[in-house]
């Protein structure tokens, strides 16, 4: 890790750059392969993640670098990553979705797995009026239409 | 420096998906804003209780919890983390109650798992004759013109869509005896059922274990056997005997109070299938 010091710039979509050490770009895995690939610029444009997302990302990897950097990784350590973790994916809705878009462009599997994770738990305990309301649907079903998949799938709403 | 190409990854538990970020004009207006596959890698975290809520929200969702790439993709998704499933078939019900909870391996002393994913109930009848790939099989007595007494016949059910489906009665003069197989051939990927005439003449015979307080539920991994007692006492519990380190290991299940002093069998390695029939 001789570079380790290195410094490279992430721009966003706004043309605002982010430097970061090349450990935390790194965990952008899709930089990481580029920086094997031999590309060797020190400025790399992120264009489809903007400046409030890009930072957002940066600050989970930067967090996560620094945890791994810890010798021993002791218990308390990956604790207090859950609890980051956990705090940092508690935002509404549309923010969620766009973390989750840079994620999966970018390749940060641990953000991607949190992100989609928290929009399966906010699911989970919904009827469908709820989940209607809170992602915005149109509910398409005639009534005739409704009360069959509602019989089809009775058994769920059953306490 | 050239903007960065997409990367798609093998294997590990998530899968990268290209074109993310391109134009998302062609959407339909009831999708997630997300593409199509990183819906259904939201989607397949669900429990499928919650799938069930989610097909009655829109045609779009319903329609995308029931494509052949979903649920494969939920399907590999269970195969890699295999239940415990518990259910209830003792004569005083009338319906078979299924419930199930992580499966631990190699699990340390004095640990608990929580049955707290609570799948479809289906009318009790004359008892169980297998599972496979998330699919039971179990008879059920049916009434037939021209016959005077109901017949047993075979019916597939599937705890997590909630789905049963009354398969053909094998012809035959016996009211009994009829027993049946449910296997699933993975090649073609279709479920089989296998119905054979007991040579035995008069009702099928039961044999039952009253002097025992635990029966084998089966192995986990290749070097565990994990003990069931047959009747079900609270705080209930499982016991793993490590074949190799010669250990024996109490699990406790929580989640199961409310059905305190009723019989549970344990069935393990249950996988979730959403496969609709």
């Amino acid at each position: 890790m001789s570079e380790s010091n290195k410094k490279i710039s992430l721009i966003s979509s706004e043309g605002e750059a982010f430097e970061v050490s090349e450990a935390v770009a790194r965990e952008f895995e899709i930089v990481a392969h580029m920086l094997e690939d031999g590309c060797s610029g020190s400025s790399i444009p992120i264009t489809t993640v903007d400046s409030n997302i890009l930072g957002k990302v940066i600050e989970y990897c930067t967090k996560h670098v620094e945890v791994g950097n810890v010798e021993g990784n002791s218990e308390k350590a990956e604790k207090d990553l859950e609890e980051f973790d956990k705090r940092f994916i508690a935002v509404e809705m549309n923010t969620l979705f766009s973390l989750i878009l840079a994620a999966n462009y970018l390749n940060v599997k641990g953000l991607l797995n949190i992100g989609c994770q928290k929009v399966a738990d906010t699911i989970k305990d919904m009827k469908p009026e709820e989940v209607r309301s809170i992602f915005n649907i149109e509910n398409d079903y005639t009534p005739a239409e409704e009360e069959v998949v509602r019989k089809e799938n009775e058994w769920a709403f059953q306490p | 420096m050239q903007p960065p190409r997409q990367n798609v990854s093998k294997g590990g538990e998530l899968t990268n998906y290209r074109g993310v970020t391109r134009s998302m004009t062609r959407r339909h207006r009831n999708s997630l804003p997300v593409p199509d596959e990183l819906a259904m890698e939201i989607f397949s975290r669900l429990p499928s209780k919650a799938m069930a809520m989610c097909r009655c929200a829109c045609k779009l969702w319903s329609s995308m919890l029931r494509r052949q790439d979903f649920t494969e993709l939920f399907l590999t998704k269970s195969c890699a983390r295999p239940q415990l499933l518990f259910f209830r078939e003792d004569h005083s019900v009338r319906e078979f109650v299924f419930i199930s909870s992580p499966q631990p391996e190699n699990p340390q002393e004095n640990s608990y798992v929580v049955a707290s994913n609570p799948l479809a109930c289906f009318p009790r009848s004359s008892g169980f004759y297998g599972c496979t790939n998330g699919f039971f099989c179990y008879g059920a007595d049916r009434f037939f013109k021209r016959l005077k007494f109901p017949v047993c016949v075979p019916v597939i059910c599937n705890p997590s869509t909630g789905q049963s489906l009354t398969m053909p009665r094998l012809i035959s003069k016996k009211r009994y005896g009829v027993q049946s197989y449910l296997g699933y051939e993975p090649i073609e990927k279709e479920l089989k059922l296998l119905s054979m005439n007991n040579s035995l003449n008069g009702p099928i015979m039961y044999t039952y274990y009253h002097l025992q307080t635990m029966c084998i539920a089966g192995m986990v991994g290749t070097n565990e056997i994990v003990f069931s007692p047959i009747y079900q006492r609270v705080p209930y519990y499982v016991i793993y005997f490590n074949v190799e380190r010669r250990t024996i290991t109490k699990v406790g299940i929580q989640g199961l109070e409310a059905f305190q002093g009723k019989s549970f069998k344990t069935y393990l390695n249950y996988v979730e299938n959403v496969k609709l029939l």
